[in-house]
């Protein structure tokens, strides 16, 4: 009796050493506030802006392109014949400020934008809890087309087209977020006095995780009833993202032309159900420029 | 009786020692990754570890997300498709330092000895054992590390795209600087 007691506390002593978990002792409380991250592969969705930033000290160099339309047969291969191309720098100011500025072939475009992230959603483990994240983009355009009618008295200012979004995103699992875009499009100068100059729209695009480096997504621009002319089209847009090391691929289908939003989302002609489907791709490079504090010698 | 004396004794002595803990929250954790195509650098300073002198035992922790990367997107993808921090969001190491003294720290002097444990890292555990060295300076315990992990052994994928630009052989690095634990 008096050997198993003695054998009980042995083994009691050894017990305690072993189940006692010394990090316990400096275990600390839940962040204050910690943030989703990578709600989607990149800054785009296919063609509108995603709630994702470029990081800081980041320039990312963004080639975009858009063949022509599928159903205009063998002659044009296909729509490969054809090329809308959209070069691009995008850089992140901070982690919240990206400035971005491009060049596209339609319609000889120049386009600049800012972008501000509002609110960041946190993750579950946080103890400030905010649902969602909300950007500001605001974006100008500047048409550099010869003038149709050079005889008639043309201004400057009838080039510019301005697009004000408001980004509203919630990843809602791992794999999953959504996105509501409302949108403003300015025009000054409009094909006649009957179309608005301010057109407004929402967007709806969804992002849809099948492996950690490969994505689905699907964008909609829906344009409220009379204010462009019928011949236009809600932009409607599928895609998948490929990432590898440095680089993420969009592969995408979309009846857009255009890659600004002035153009997608009140210029786009093609009917998607009726054929006028266009293949399509981004390539986004990211370059660091200004490193994080831990790696400045 | 005297086995009980004995039981208790050893029972009593494990109580009153062990009372020496040292801890820190800012210890330095970092990996590097070197292949002639890319060089890769994570690194943290906001490593958890503990050290108990009467048990002989030195646990650390670290968050995955901790880690801070020249390129931010490499910090995304090895947060995103390497480690999976939403699914495994620390790693851990619980080790036994079994040539640990057990009291007149001030006149110890500087050693190296072997830290044998388990890391976790991934949801994988596995044993590792590491030469350490130890050296007593200003009331604190400064420790310094270096060993080499596998990804493979933690079940992290790396795609054979991206193969040539990421070690077979992983060098971790640690360093942390151990105040007195009050209670």
């Amino acid at each position: 009796m008096k050997h198993f007691l003695a054998l009980f506390l042995l083994v009691l002593s050894l017990e305690v050493t072993a189940q006692e978990d010394l990090l316990s002792l400096i275990e600390t409380e839940a962040p204050e506030k910690a943030f989703e991250e990578a709600s989607f592969k990149t800054t785009r969705i296919i063609n509108g802006h995603s709630i994702e930033n470029t990081d800081n000290g980041v320039l990312d160099f963004r080639i975009r392109h858009r063949f022509g339309e599928m159903n205009s047969g063998l002659y044009d291969m296909f729509g490969l014949d054809q090329a809308s191309i959209r070069l691009g720098l995008d850089y992140g100011v901070t982690d919240r400020l990206t400035v971005g500025v491009g060049r596209s072939s339609w319609e000889k475009t120049y386009d600049g934008f800012l972008k501000y992230k509002i609110l960041r959603q946190t993750t579950k483990d946080s103890k400030k809890n905010m649902p969602i994240s909300v950007s500001w983009i605001s974006g100008m355009y500047v048409n550099t087309l010869k003038w149709g009618d050079p005889d008639r008295d043309n201004k400057t200012t009838s080039r510019f087209e301005y697009a004000h979004q408001l980004l509203i995103a919630r990843k809602f699992s791992e794999g999953f977020t959504a996105q509501l875009t409302p949108s403003l499009v300015h025009r000054n100068l409009v094909e006649n006095p009957d179309i608005a100059n301010d057109v407004f729209a929402v967007g709806a695009g969804v992002r849809q995780k099948i492996t950690n480096r490969l994505a689905i997504n699907a964008e909609y621009f829906y344009v409220l009833p009379d204010q462009i002319q019928d011949i236009y089209q809600n932009a409607l847009s599928l895609g998948v993202d490929i990432e590898t090391g440095g680089h993420v691929f969009q592969l995408h289908i979309t009846n857009a032309q255009a890659m600004t939003e002035n153009g997608f989302i009140t210029q786009t002609t093609g009917d998607f159900f009726d054929g006028d489907i266009r293949f399509g791709f981004n390539i986004s490079r990211v370059f660091t420029v200004v490193k994080p504090k831990e790696f400045r010698k | 009786m005297k086995y009980l004396i004995l039981g208790l004794s050893l029972w009593m002595s494990h109580l009153s020692v062990g009372q020496e803990k040292w801890f820190t929250r800012t210890g330095q954790i970092s990996f590097y990754s070197s292949t002639p195509v890319e060089d890769i650098q994570g690194i943290s300073n906001d490593a958890g570890c503990v050290l108990d002198a009467g048990s002989k035992r030195i646990q650390l922790t670290v968050g995955m997300k901790s880690f801070v990367f020249e390129k931010a997107l490499m910090q995304e993808h090895f947060n995103e498709n390497y480690v999976e921090s939403h699914k495994f969001p620390n790693a851990t190491f619980k080790g036994e330092l079994p040539e640990f003294p057990e009291s007149d720290f001030e006149n110890q002097k500087a050693f190296e000895t072997l830290v044998k444990g388990v890391l976790e890292l991934h949801g994988v555990a596995k044993e590792i054992t590491a030469k350490a060295k130890f050296a007593y300076v200003d009331n604190q315990w400064v420790s310094e590390t270096t060993f080499k992990v596998k990804p493979q052994d933690f079940d992290i994928e790396i795609p054979a795209v991206v193969a040539d630009k990421i070690a077979e052989n992983i060098e971790v690095r640690v360093k942390v600087e151990l105040k007195p634990l009050k209670r």
